[in-house]
């Protein structure tokens, strides 16, 4: 049977993502992007 | 014997490459029972290379410093005709049919192939207690792991087996073993050694790397790889000595070793620099929920076969599919604010000392040491710097007793002066 929630540990690690995330400005972009 | 010493006693006649490689297969027959590093010896191979070397360097042909030299790639470097299992009973059967790129360099290099090393599952943990090809143990104390994922390239290295093993290293899976098993572990930047024909797993942090004996050979390993010009010894370096985040839940021997290190390091003429360091909390929240997403698109085919997957690697790859696309492209935003924030250390700083690892190596199926997640406290000084894609090496520091490592980091994704300068002050 797959998971189908984030368990106790990845929800934590995506609470500490959010939190930081709100400090990104729209212009903050990505460091992996695609390159010709 | 260190590659260099080999490298002498190859020219002067005094040993031959079969010799080395009837000395290492014999050290590895009788510690492989012991500590299971090896999922495959080469031996015919092995010999083979070995002959090969002997009678080129007989008729003049020197291919530099690492003919003739035994050695050992982790199983998840693709070497054609010979068994590459990532460690996984998934692929028990899986014989490339060509080689990986830094086999092809190593092989053009004269240095000869003793076998392939065991591995945490698919290289996605950091205790090689492996389901499919059993655990492998630290030549320090067999009742121990030796840390991982590339275990048992550390073994290797630190029982004796080979002069050096390739390791990958995608959250500390090369510098890791090298701190619990007691051997200089490198990874290089991020993208500074091809990748091509090894097994991914995060796409966006993996990196290959040397475990070797002493800092000068993992030196002579990269040059063969990449062809790094040798830089002049840097003087008067500027040791960063973080005052946040390294110095927390630092396990006594551990700090005692480190101090050790920071004062023979001022001794040899280095400033050493407190520091602020920004965030690694952070950064390694983001960095492992990037590995969840990557390792997840690169795994998450084989769920078909849940049954065959070990438990701790099958839950990774389950919560990784879990990640949504925005989260995942939010933590690569935030890793370049992270990255821009770091770059800024090069002005006060010309390298970062850590340890490697807070604590020494804990028992095999322990699960936590001094109230922490094992694998959280295995990683929490090495995965950010995978994370900010630098170069970092560990050493090993310490007298006596289980192996400690001190991390040396440079903030500059440029690593190649972070081995000489090593190597000039841990004389």
């Amino acid at each position: 049977m797959s998971e189908t929630q984030p368990n106790p540990v990845t929800a934590a690690l995506l609470e500490e993502l959010h939190r930081l995330a709100a400090q990104l400005s729209p212009a903050d972009a990505p460091a992996v992007v695609f390159e010709p | 014997m260190t590659i260099e010493d080999a490298a002498r006693k190859l020219r002067a006649r005094e040993v031959s490459a079969v010799e080395l490689a009837q000395e290492s297969l014999r050290r590895i027959r009788e510690q492989q029972p012991r500590l299971n590093a090896f999922i495959t010896i080469t031996e015919d191979l092995a010999l083979g290379q070995a002959r090969k070397a002997d009678e080129e360097l007989a008729r003049g042909r020197d291919r530099g410093p690492l003919h003739g030299i035994p050695y050992a790639l982790k199983d998840n470097f693709d070497t054609a005709g010979i068994p590459t299992t990532c460690g996984s009973r998934i692929l028990a059967d899986r014989i490339p049919d060509r080689d990986c790129e830094t086999y092809s360099k190593l092989r053009a290099a004269g240095a000869v192939l003793m076998g392939k090393t065991g591995m945490h599952e698919f290289a996605y943990g950091i205790t090689s207690s492996n389901s499919s090809f059993g655990d492998i143990r630290n030549p320090h104390d067999p009742a121990r792991i030796p840390g991982g994922s590339s275990g048992g390239s550390g073994v290797a290295v630190a029982a004796d087996m080979v002069f050096f093993a390739m390791g990958t290293d995608t959250g500390g899976s090369i510098r890791v073993p090298a701190s619990y098993c007691g051997c200089v572990g490198f990874k290089p930047a991020y993208g500074r050694l091809s990748l091509d024909g090894v097994f991914p797993l995060g796409y966006s942090l993996d990196t290959a790397g040397p475990l070797t004996r002493t800092v000068r050979d993992a030196e002579i390993v990269m040059n063969a790889l990449g062809d790094f010009a040798a830089p002049a010894t840097p003087r008067a370096v500027r040791i960063g000595v973080p005052e946040n985040f390294f110095n927390e839940r630092v396990a006594p021997a551990v700090a005692a070793a480190y101090g050790d290190a920071l004062r023979h390091a001022e001794q040899q003429g280095c400033r050493l620099i407190p520091l602020a360091v920004p965030d690694p909390t952070g950064l390694n929240a983001i960095g492992r929920l990037i590995l969840l997403s990557e390792a997840s698109a690169a795994l998450q085919r084989f769920l078909t076969r849940r049954e065959d997957f070990g438990p701790d690697v099958l839950v990774l790859v389950e919560q990784g599919r879990l990640i949504s696309a925005t989260d995942y492209i939010d933590a690569q935003r935030l890793r370049r604010v992270f990255q821009k924030q770091w770059s800024q250390l090069r002005e006060q700083v010309d390298v970062v000392f850590a340890p490697t690892i807070p604590v020494q190596a804990p028992l095999i199926g322990q699960t936590e040491v001094s109230g922490e997640d094992v694998r959280l406290a295995s990683t929490r000084f090495v995965r950010p710097f995978n994370v900010l894609g630098l170069p970092a090496l560990s050493v090993p520091i310490g007298s006596g007793g289980l192996p400690i490592g001190l991390q040396i980091v440079a903030p500059a994704a440029n690593g190649t002066g972070l081995l000489a300068f090593a190597a000039s002050i841990l004389k």
